[in-house]
C-alpha cells in the first residue's frame, strides 16, 4: 500500500523526506512536491502520513488486497498525547478510534547519564542498567549449575 | 551525486538505530558516562527501524513478578519454535532481562493495558502483553531528548 502525495496540498516542506525510514519520499526537483520514488520498497509505515503538516500524503490500498474506494486517514497530535484514526470502507461504513501515545510529558524521559552514576563494581555482574530493582522480582534469575 | 566522507572516531560504535541499536547506546552510556559512544543509521532515529510505525504489542514479556512465565519457560517454547536451533544460552539471557526492560518503558510512558481487577498486563498470547505502542520509539530515550515532532493540524 504505498504512500502517495496530493500535489494540490503539499508545499514541498520536506517533513516527509526527513522522516522516512527506507529515503523513498523525495521532492521532485521540477513540481517541489514530494513524491515516492520507489512505491515497491515502501513499508506502508505511515511515518510521513504521521508527519506530514499538511495532512498531503495518503496510502493506496493494492487493488487485490484493498479495494478501490477505501479510505484510512490518520491525526498524530504529540501535543495531547493522542493518535486517531478514521476508517472509510468502501460501502460508506466509518470507524473511528482514538488511542493514547504516550502517558508522561514529550521531553520527561531521562536520558541514560541523568540517571545516578552506578558503580562500575556491577559491570563485572550479570546485571543490566537498573536491574535488579526495574525485574520487580528479588534478584535476576541464574542458572543453578548441577 | 558527489560523495563525502567524514571520519568519525569512537570508544564504542552501534551500527543500525533501530530499537536493538538504541539499547545497546543506552546501556553503553548507563555505564560508560565518559565515552563517546557513536550511533551510526541511514534514516531519521525517531521513526527508523522495524517498529518505525509503532506496535500495538510487546511480543516478549515473561511477566515474573506475578509468576506467570520463566525464562526457562520461554526458552523451552523457543526451542520447540525453531525445532531446537537455538542458542539457549542467549535465548534464556534475553528472557531473564525482558521485564525490567518492559518496565523501564511503562515508567517512561508506554501505555501498557491492565486487567482492572488484578492490575497484570493484559495479555493476547502466552508471551505477548497488550500496548498502545503508536510512539513506542520517539519516546524511548535518547542522549538529550529533541523537542516532540511537529504536530500535524488541519482537517481530515
Amino acid at each position: 500500500m504505498p504512500t502517495f502525495t496530493d500535489m494540490t496540498k503539499c508545499d514541498g516542506c520536506g517533513e516527509c523526506v526527513d522522516i522516512c525510514p527506507s529515503d523513498i519520499m523525495h521532492i521532485d526537483p521540477v513540481y517541489r512536491r514530494s513524491y515516492n520514488i520507489e512505491p515497491n520498497f515502501c513499508w506502508e509505515c505511515y511515518s510521513c502520513v504521521k508527519a506530514c503538516p499538511q495532512n498531503a500524503i495518503d496510502v493506496r490500498g493494492y487493488a487485490d488486497f484493498a479495494p478501490l474506494g477505501h479510505k484510512v486517514r490518520v491525526l498524530r497530535e504529540p501535543e495531547k498525547g493522542v493518535i486517531s484514526w478514521k476508517i472509510r470502507y468502501r460501502d460508506g461504513r466509518l470507524k473511528e478510534f482514538t488511542f493514547p501515545i504516550r502517558t508522561t510529558p514529550w521531553g520527561s524521559t531521562k536520558a541514560a547519564q541523568d540517571d545516578a552514576k552506578p558503580d562500575l563494581s556491577a559491570l563485572n555482574s550479570q546485571l543490566l542498567a537498573h536491574e535488579p530493582e526495574a525485574l520487580h522480582i528479588d534478584a535476576l534469575p541464574t542458572i543453578r549449575r548441577a | 551525486m558527489a560523495r563525502r566522507t567524514k571520519f568519525v572516531d569512537s570508544d564504542i560504535l552501534v551500527i543500525g538505530g533501530g530499537f536493538g541499536g538504541c539499547g545497546a547506546a543506552y546501556e553503553a552510556r548507563y555505564w560508560g558516562r565518559d565515552l563517546k559512544i557513536v550511533l551510526v543509521e541511514k534514516a531519521n532515529v525517531e521513526r527508523s527501524g522495524a517498529v518505525a510505525q509503532g506496535l500495538s504489542a510487546i511480543n516478549c514479556y515473561m511477566g515474573m513478578q506475578w509468576g506467570e512465565n520463566q525464562p526457562e519457560d520461554f526458552v523451552k517454547y523457543a526451542r520447540g519454535d525453531l525445532m531446537g536451533l537455538v542458542r539457549e544460552d542467549l535465548v534464556y539471557d534475553i528472557a531473564r532481562h525482558v521485564d525490567s526492560t518492559v518496565h523501564k518503558f511503562e515508567e517512561w510512558g508506554l501505555p501498557i493495558l491492565k486487567n482492572p481487577q488484578t492490575g497484570r498486563y493484559l495479555r493476547e498470547g502466552k508471551w505477548q502483553i497488550m500496548i498502545h505502542g503508536e510512539s513506542y520509539k520517539p519516546k524511548s530515550p535518547r542522549p538529550r531528548e529533541s523537542p516532540p515532532p511537529r504536530s500535524t493540524t488541519g482537517s481530515w
